[in-house]
């Protein structure tokens, strides 16, 4: 099946490549035709039957998308006949719907209401009592599922079995009495059982984590990156009142397709932690920028003799770690490590570096730490401790005479500056495979925090007063793809929303 | 635009002396001060369109006037609100806040109530959107129009007040009865 | 000795106590009418009827903050209240509130009374241009040129009652009524200009347009607050109250009562003044319903009035009269 066969569709005449779907055809036409069960990523089942379009020649409808485009096909999806039978399936998928929008959370990204006001009549003729099934059952802590919404379309029966393995949920009883059941003891064990929930068109199933937290119209939606390991999946991270409260998957078909594991799409909770650190500390009492960076910068030129042990972490994106960097050049700074959280990882999406940017950190010149710290005693530390896993051993802190750090909770430190979560700063991070991905600003924790990235060029300066730090994330992205080879024709319209390949690099693809 | 072309009235000697027009206004208001004095000894079956005495007397407004919004409660004292937050929605001065929580137990079909509900009435419009938008017929403007504090905060009406005003309102759907 | 303690208690109790309480009661019965003819019920909250709103007023003007704006001439700004009041409570001195009564019994009675109100004038004049503010400037030129106007014809309007009389002592004019009937029937037309002029004095609508809301904010007391405007206003009701008494007792019969003899001694003094207050009541009320009714006057309908209708018809009054009265001499 390849080469490309000629279509029309609507009247339109399309070239389409061959072996397309009738759905997929459609866009190429511009046309989209509406679908419960279908989804590109899994096997077809057709038992939604919404997506029945008239082909020229056959006297029946046909499901689209179980239907494949042959040279000189024509078929209509709009016309008289498809309409009326778009809408009879709608008020058939109605009948027994509980109509919970109010408290629904699918409600304003719903298939079944956006298809209803679409293809709907907008009325119902069924009079009689309505079906009750069960509502609100658990299926373990994470996924929440009301029967009476679900429209059998057996997506997520499709994807446990397809894409993660764990076939645990299947069609029970027949008829009106018809429900999804999960094997065993009815709770899902699939460490990427979360994606169900994106998958349902309707509100069947629900997030147990995201319940009830916002409606989606209330929420500001964010592009980004997952930073809880070096896969760097696509995700779209809805938050409200500057606090994150979700994170979904964004398709992209190079990294992550249309799924993301659970832990990372549950692994927000520190940026929200209002104990977090948001002014600069010194000597444990709160201290306004100026002056914080003003200590640091003593601390720095006093301990130039006695040399400065400088510790990065892999949670920083590369302009931080240029900025870094940079300053380090300026200091004759030497030793430059940082820490590799490590952990256990699957075939599927899981990476074992639980970090974003080890990689990046490598690439720019920072060496990884090894067991064993330089017995070497320090004037100062410069050290920006990670999120999460190892941090520096106590020894190797002490070892140094004054420590300046970045923290996201206070620390024991001469200055301590807040750190910023991933979702509070634009940059760019070198995922797995040396893909070179964008992370977006989406939310400002609070208005007195400054990114790691300010911070660092302002000590710089202060150091230096020849230092013109560059100002937006592209800037110092064009800034330091002019100063390394293995990032020689990056910019950050080239990188785009889904990301790109360093080929300078060299790694394997 | 017609330009009309208004003639100054002429009037007659008798106006032009203005005695007469004098008593005559002279007679007008000194009727209506023998009618309020007259309705004073008589209030019960007063003639006179006379001033509302406002404190003692208040206005009946009518059943579509549009006073602070209010939640209501159907006849078994359950609360209505299931937080969908259409309210806070479609609300033009966004003055309703409205904080979600889930039910711990299950023993009905309730799944969502809302934990915390705020009208901040220094910013409410009266536009009654909210009313208009519930799908539960769980807040209504109701007749309550002085709303009167010496705090700001206190005008930060939450759901203890909210239901206070509202009390409540027979339901003829009762969602929540069935299991 | 004995005299001189007498007349100054007497003046304290009239200048001190009456006069202020008519305005004050004046004050109440203003709104209180006012708002009947509106249909309302005015102020009827503190005291029996409202009966003590005066007082919660007079409170107010004097706890307020007592504002001297930057602009002004100080010194004029802070007598103008004053001057505007004082000739007031001066000229009621001769007027006879009751048998034997006036405080000052003198020859020239109304004479006085005239030469004492043209004072008044200077207070808001003064007032108006101490506040350095084009409002109050004009107001303050509009009320001198508005006094003088009708000055001539409240003076000349009373002239008929000198030459019937033949006396200016006020008691005198009392005791003529008494005998001759009320001069009112005499001399109506005079009456109706002594009384429009009455109205034109004091700045009341129809003719306040010294203070002419709609056109000087407040006219010449825009700048003024506090106890100073207070006075302003009181001057204002003692200015009715005397008008009112002069008109009581040149027209209308003083404290005496047409054909019912008063008796002699305390009670009948007692009664006199009790008649003499009734009278000017009427009058007083007159004030209030007629600024109730009437619009005001705009400016040039003013001076029209003043001195081409009211001027011309009192001379001619005082022709007739005069003629009346020769008529009168040469038939005894």
């Amino acid at each position: 099946m390849s080469g490309t066969v000629n279509v029309t569709v609507d009247g339109k005449q399309v070239a389409v490549p061959g072996g397309l779907n009738l759905i997929e055809a459609a866009r190429y036409a511009g046309k989209s035709v509406p679908h419960y069960c279908y989804h590109p990523r899994l096997s077809v089942a057709g038992n939604c039957r919404i997506c029945l379009v008239e082909i020229q020649g056959q006297g029946k409808l046909q499901i689209a998308c179980n239907t494949r485009v042959t040279e000189g096909m024509s078929y209509f999806t709009d016309n008289e006949r498809v309409r009326k039978a778009r809408e009879g399936i709608m008020e058939l998928l109605l009948i027994n719907h509980p109509l919970d929008c109010p408290i629904c959370d699918q409600a304003g990204e719903c298939k079944l209401q956006e298809y209803a006001v679409e293809h709907g009549s907008g009325i119902t003729r069924y009079a009689f009592e309505k079906v009750r099934k069960p509502k609100n059952v658990s299926w373990g802590d994470k996924v929440v599922f009301d029967s009476e919404r679900c429209i059998l379309c057996t997506r997520c029966v499709r994807f446990l079995d397809e894409v993660a393995g764990t076939p645990e949920v299947g069609l029970d009883m027949r008829g009106e009495k018809c429900t999804l059941v999960v094997k065993g003891d009815g709770k899902l064990t699939s460490p990427y059982q979360m994606n169900v929930i994106d998958l349902c068109p309707v509100g069947a199933l629900t997030s147990r984590d995201f319940r009830f937290k916002s409606r989606v119209w209330f929420m500001h939606f964010t592009d980004t990156v997952c930073t809880s390991c070096a896969r760097g999946c696509n995700v779209t991270v809805g938050s409200r009142g500057d606090r994150v409260l979700r994170m979904v998957p964004r398709a992209n078909p190079d990294v992550n397709h249309n799924w993301m594991c659970d832990h990372g799409r549950l692994h927000y909770a520190f940026v929200n932690d209002e104990t977090r650190l948001t002014v600069p500390r010194v000597a444990g009492k709160g201290a306004p920028y100026a002056a914080a960076i003003a200590r640091a910068k003593a601390i720095l030129e006093g301990a130039r003799g006695q040399g400065i042990l400088a510790v990065a972490s892999p949670f920083m994106t590369n302009e931080e770690l240029f900025a870094m960097k940079e300053l380090l050049d300026r200091l004759g700074v030497e030793d430059r490590f940082f820490l590799k959280p490590m952990g256990e990882g699957d075939d599927l999406l899981v990476h074992p570096e639980k970090c974003p940017n080890a990689r990046g950190a490598a690439l720019l010149g920072f060496a990884e730490a090894a067991a064993e710290w330089p017995s070497k005693e320090y004037g100062a530390l410069l050290h920006f401790a990670p999120h999460e896993g190892a941090d520096l051993p106590e020894e190797a802190l002490k070892r140094a005479k004054r420590r300046i750090l970045f923290s996201l909770k206070e620390r024991e430190a001469d200055v301590c500056f807040p750190l910023t979560t991933w979702i509070e700063k634009d940059g760019t991070v070198v995922s797995a495979g040396d893909r070179l991905q964008r992370l977006t600003k989406g939310i400002t924790f609070e208005p007195t925090l400054v990114t790691e990235r300010t911070v660092l060029d302002r000590l710089h300066a202060s150091l230096d007063a020849s230092h013109r730090p560059p100002d937006t994330a592209a800037q110092a992205l064009a800034r330091l793809a002019a100063a390394l080879p293995a990032f020689a024709g990056v910019t950050w319209t080239r990188i785009g929303p889904l990301g790109m390949k360093l080929e300078a690099t060299g790694a394997p693809a | 635009m017609k330009t009309r072309i208004v003639k100054r009235p002429q009037l007659s000697v008798g106006e032009r002396i203005y005695f007469a027009t004098v008593v005559k206004g002279l007679l007008l208001t000194i009727k209506h001060f023998f009618g309020v004095c007259r309705d004073l000894f008589d209030w019960k079956n007063k003639k006179t369109a006379i001033t509302m005495q406002y404190p003692e007397e208040r206005w009946d407004f009518k059943d579509n006037f549009r006073g602070a919004p209010a939640l209501v409660m159907d006849q078994f004292g359950r609360e209505k609100c299931v937080a969908c937050q259409m309210c806070e929605f479609v609300c033009p001065p966004k003055a309703i806040t409205i904080w979600p929580a889930e039910f711990a137990t299950k023993d009905n079909n309730v799944e969502k109530f809302p934990d915390r509900f705020e009208i901040d009435m220094l910013r409410c419009i009266y536009c009654g959107f909210c009313e208009e938008a519930c799908p539960e017929e769980a807040i209504f403007l109701v007749k309550e129009a002085e709303l009167v504090h010496t705090d700001k905060k206190d005008f930060i009406h939450d759901k203890g007040k909210l239901y206070e005003m509202g009390g409540i309102r027979e339901d003829r759907i009762l969602k929540w009865q069935h299991k | 000795m004995t005299y001189v303690l007498g007349k100054l208690l007497h003046i304290v109790i009239v200048a001190g106590a009456v006069l202020p309480g008519v305005g004050a009661v004046m004050v109440w019965a203003e709104r209180r009418v006012s708002a009947f003819m509106q249909d309302r019920l005015g102020p009827n909250r503190v005291g029996p009827a409202g009966l003590l709103q005066p007082v919660a007023d007079l409170l107010k003007f004097i706890f307020k903050e007592d504002v001297i704006p930057g602009h002004v001439n100080k010194t004029l700004y802070v007598l103008a209240p004053v001057m505007s009041l004082v000739p007031a409570l001066v000229a009621f001195c001769v007027v006879p509130y009751a048998r034997g009564m006036a405080i000052a019994d003198v020859n020239v009675g109304i004479l006085l009374v005239f030469a004492i109100s043209s004072i008044a004038v200077y207070g808001i004049s003064i007032g108006g241009w101490a506040s350095n503010n084009k409002y109050s400037l004009l107001g303050g030129v509009r009320a001198s040129a508005q006094m003088i106007s009708y000055e001539l014809a409240l003076g000349l309007s009373v002239v008929p009652v000198f030459l019937i009389v033949g006396d200016l002592n006020m008691e005198a004019i009392v005791r003529w009524q008494k005998e001759n009937g009320w001069l009112v029937f005499w001399l109506f037309p005079a009456w109706v200009i002594f009384l429009i002029s009455s109205y034109a004095e004091t700045n009341r609508l129809p003719f306040d347009l010294p203070e002419a809301e709609t056109e000087l904010v407040a006219g010449y007391h825009t700048e003024y607050s506090s106890m100073k405007f207070a006075l302003f206003f009181l001057a204002e009701y003692i200015h009715m109250t005397t008008a009112s008494a002069l008109s009581v007792a040149l027209f209308f019969g003083g404290y005496e009562l047409p054909f019912v003899t008063l008796p002699q001694g305390v009670w009948g003094t007692v009664l006199s003044g009790l008649i003499f207050f009734a009278k000017m009541s009427f009058f007083l009320f007159l004030f209030i319903w007629v600024r109730w009714t009437l619009p005001r006057f705009r400016y040039d309908q003013l001076m029209k009035l003043g001195w081409k209708i009211l001027l011309p018809a009192s001379l001619a009054i005082i022709v007739l009269t005069a003629g009346g009265v020769a008529l009168r001499e040469t038939l005894k």
